[in-house]
Formats: C-alpha cells, structure tokens, sequence
C-alpha cells in the first residue's frame, strides 16, 4: 500500500479528560486488532491514569481520571502509542471461541419473510449461511451487553426495518447491514430478526459477566426447539 | 441515621460518582447529573469523595426523619424546609427524630442533592450504587430502582467527621446561566463552516425531551455532510446532530456508542449546570479553547 492513501491515525483531545484514538475509517479485521492492540498497550502504560477506556471498530476511547498537567506531552505519548501499533506485526494472542446455540424457528424469527424479500433467498438458505462461519466481536455497546458482530456474508446482508420495533425479545439474533447481533435484553430495536439464542448475553450474577468480549470470535450453532427451551430459551413474544 | 420518604410526585435517585470500568461492556457510568453540586455536598460533611448522595428532581418529596443525624443539601433551590422552617443550602444542618424535610416549589434549578454523613448506605452492584433505571443497576434495591414512598435511606453514621462552610461566591445562581462552554471537537471540521457556526450564533430551547440520557434541544437545523458514521465511543457532554439536524447534548446516563456525527463536547462544568436548567428555557453555546476548559477545571479541583 503506497503512503499516499495510507490512512493517517489520529489522536484527538475531546475534553479534560477524554482522548479519542483513530486508527482508520473502514470497518477491518486488521483495524479491529489495531484497536485492540491500543487497548492492551495503553491499559498496560497508564494504568492507574485511567479510570474507563471504551473500544469501537476503528476507534479507542480512554479516560483519564484527572487532566494531565502536560497535554503536549501526553498527546506525544499517545501518538507513540499508535505509531507502535501500526509498527507492531499484529499477531495478537486471539480472542476465544465462543458457540452461542441459536434456535432459528420462524416462530422466534419475527422477520423471515421481510429477509427473504431482502435476500431473494430460502430462509433456510439464510440461516445455513449465516452459520457457516465465525465472526468477530467489532465492538459492544448500545445497550450493556450488545456485541456487534461482523461481518456477515453479501448473501444475507438485510437493511435496517424502517419503522423500528419498539420491543425486541430478549435473545433476538439480528441481521443488519453487514453486522449480526443478539438483544441481550428486551429493548426497542430495528434489526432483522431470524433467530433466538437461549444464552444470557449479560449476567449482573456472573463475575463475567458476558460471554464475550470485544475480540472473541463467535461461531452460531443451530438447536431445536426442545434444546431451547431446556436451555432455558423464551417464546415469549416481547 | 435514618429517613423515610413519606411523600413523592418527583424522582428520587441515588448517586455516587459513578459506575465507571464498565462501559466497554456497553454499561453507562450514570452518576449525579450535577458533578459539582454533588462533590460540594460530600465536602461539606468531611465525607469520602465518592460517597452516595440522594439526587431528588423536582416534585413535592417529604421525609421523616425516624433517627438523628446531620445532612447537607446542594444544588437546586426546591424550597427546602424543616418542620416547616425555611433551611439554609450549602450547609450542614442537624435533625432529631420526628423531624419533616420537605421540598417543594423549584426556585433555582432542577435537582437538589441531598447528603448526609458517612453516606447513604446501598449494596454496591459493578463497584457503585449509582441508580441506572434503564439497565436495572444500582440504588437501594440494586436493580435500578427509585427511592420510593416507605423506602428507608440509612447511615452508619450519625455525626460527620467535620463540617465546612461553602463560600457563597461559589454557589451558583442556576437561573442565570444560559450560555455554555462547548469544546469543538469529534466531527466538528467535518461540518460545512456555515452548518457549525449554527451551533453558536443562535439560541435554543431545551425541548421536553429531556432526562438522564439525553437533552434534545429545539433551533434551526444544523446539517451534516457527514452522513453514515462508523459507530464510535461517546462521552458526557458530546452534542450530536441526528439527521433532523436538533442537537442532543449527551448526559449522565448516556449509551457508550454513537453513530451520528458530533461537533464537539460541553465543558463538564457547564454541563453541571446545563442539566439544572428546565425544558423550555432557552440556552446558547460559546466555543472554548481546550487549554482554557482545562484550566478552569483544575481551578475547580484545587478548591477540594
């Protein structure tokens, strides 16, 4: 890749105490581990200086617990920081692999019909392919335990509904754009429903408390009906 | 220390400083609205900085006191009252059994803090008791409930470590306060010059929609060339353009993700006291410097 079109990483202030790092502006699995190799680095070199740091696809947000009395020298840190990253070769120690069990019955499925429409595919067809491979926990957010998960084959990419709903079942599989997702609590939402996973996404009793984490790879196995609800699973329809 | 809240039309949370650690989990810090009110309050009883405080916004809210103790209140001027005896804010006061608190009529600001020695006490849940009723989290409860009428807020304590005296320059006159400190930032340079100068020559009204999650602010549309954005972390205090070019400044309960663009962050002092103003009054932004909000913030921490 020439220099010229190389994208140029940014270290933005955006408050006292927020600072914003940019490592690119397309969603990647190799701008994903530059995020994630910031994370490591920068939770290793601060340390007790911050008090939260949140990662996105391209972007790492860290939060520094009072402003630095040199913000000319942090910002030279932090730009150390994301130069040793993009020297790094990148062969970060993978995230797990995670199996989320999915039932994928029409009757949990609210919008197999709108994503056949969509596909031009079977439902079935949708659903083969969908758990065909492993995708990449991109980011967690929106709601506390909601993983964005990418990227899903062209095949099965769906737009968003245009009205939202205002209530999504809690364990819903979504399909939106090029992301896939689970609603780890009942919540309004505007994805494509196909499916229904009986793990909880977020547990307030676990010390995990998620089975994922932003990394992981995520691979959907499909189960009956009986084997969701022994799970645990809900049919409920909100 | 004991009291017993005997009368609400208001909401009544708890708060400390804030759940923070955890947002990379999608989980909101939530937190007092008002930051320095809430700091002032916990210095006035000698307590730990991050001690839990009562944030109770508007509404007619009465407690009982059923065991003695001292308590201060910060923040808005709700007409608070002992016994039916004006009380003074920003000042520590004592109460006995029997006694009745109450606050009434909004005079300046929206929420009042009230404190007591020691703290509130409440289970921790994520390493705070800070009250997130959107994700069930925290409160007395610790799954995100308000204080109800019967509920019982308790102290270990009864007397504080010490009492001090707020100096009055530094308590602040809520009505008066209607412009407010932004740092540009985010998407700002990627706004059309005439698009972002909306921002800050002209005035906006703070429409109903308002709570701990966001205030939507109503004026002439700002516009973004910036139309689909890779969702990014956001904080306290960002403003963002959805795509009816409204504002929304992002407040204490704010999500952790955003995907509309921004043009940069409200100073978190003038955030304090941006979240004491009410739905339909009016407010405007000035730009400033990030070496100037700094300094005005460390001005602000040497105070402690």
């Amino acid at each position: 890749m020439s220099v010229s079109n190389r994208y140029q990483p940014r270290v933005e202030q955006i408050d006292e105490r927020n600072w914003l790092l940019r490592f690119g502006d397309q969603i990647s699995e190799e701008c994903a581990q530059r995020v994630q190799l910031a994370e490591q680095l920068a939770a290793a070199g601060f340390a007790e200086q911050l008090y939260d740091l949140v990662p996105a696809y391209t972007t790492l947000l860290l939060s520094f617990r009072m402003p630095s009395s040199d913000r000319r020298q942090l910002k030279i840190a932090l730009e150390a920081l994301v130069q040793e990253v993009f020297d790094s070769s990148l062969e970060l120690n993978e995230g797990k692999l995670v199996h989320l069990p999915v039932y994928y019955g029409r009757e949990v499925a609210l919008d197999w019909a709108e994503v056949e429409l969509q596909t031009g595919l079977s439902f079935e067809r949708v659903c083969e392919l969908h758990q065909r491979q492993a995708y990449r926990v991109y980011a967690i957010g929106f709601a506390p335990g909601f993983a964005y998960l990418g990227t899903t084959p062209e095949e099965i990419r769906v737009q968003r509904k245009s009205t939202p709903r205002l209530s999504v079942p809690r364990g819903s599989l979504a399909l939106a754009d090029n992301q896939t997702a689970i609603y780890p609590a009942v919540s309004p939402g505007g994805w494509q429903l196909i499916g229904r996973s009986p793990i909880k996404m977020i547990d307030w009793q676990s010390d995990s408390l998620m089975p994922l984490r932003t990394g992981d790879k995520v691979l959907f196995e499909a189960i009956n009906k009986a084997d969701f609800l022994r799970l645990g699973g809900c049919l409920d329809a909100a | 220390m004991q009291l017993k809240l005997e009368l609400n039309t208001g909401l009544c949370l708890l708060q400390d400083s804030g759940r923070w650690g955890y947002r990379r989990l999608g989980v909101s810090s939530s937190g007092p609205m008002d930051r320095s009110s809430y700091r002032w309050a916990n210095w006035l009883l000698g307590n730990p900085e991050n001690a839990a405080v009562l944030e109770i916004t508007l509404g007619k809210t009465q407690f009982k006191v059923t065991q003695p103790g001292w308590l201060v209140i910060t923040g808005a001027d709700l007409s608070a009252s002992l016994n039916g005896n004006p009380l003074t804010l920003w000042q520590a006061f004592e109460v006995k059994a029997g006694d009745l608190l109450l606050f009434s009529k909004p005079r300046n600001g929206l929420r009042a803090y009230l404190a007591t020695a020691g703290g509130w006490s409440a289970q921790n849940r994520l390493g705070s008791v800070a009250t997130s009723m959107r994700e069930k989290l925290g409160g007395l409860n610790g799954v995100g409930g308000a204080v109800e009428i019967g509920d019982c807020l308790t102290s270990n304590f009864s007397e504080p470590e010490l009492t001090r005296v707020m100096p009055a320059w530094l308590i602040p006159d809520f009505n008066a306060a209607s412009s407010f400190a932004v740092i540009p930032g985010f998407q700002y340079e990627s706004f059309a010059l005439h698009e972002r100068e909306k921002l800050f020559n002209q005035s906006f009204e703070l429409s109903k929609d308002c709570d701990r999650m966001g205030y939507r602010l109503r004026g002439v549309a700002i516009h973004s060339s910036n139309a689909s954005l890779i969702s990014e972390p956001v904080v306290r205090g960002a403003i963002q353009l959805p795509p009816d070019g409204q504002p929304i400044v992002l407040m204490a309960d704010c999500q952790t993700l955003g995907g509309y663009p921004k043009l940069g962050t409200v100073f978190s002092l003038d955030l304090d006291r941006l979240s004491q103003r009410m739905p339909g009054q009016s407010l405007s932004f000035r730009k400033i410097a990030m070496a100037e909000a700094q300094k005005r913030y460390e001005a602000f921490e040497s105070k402690f």
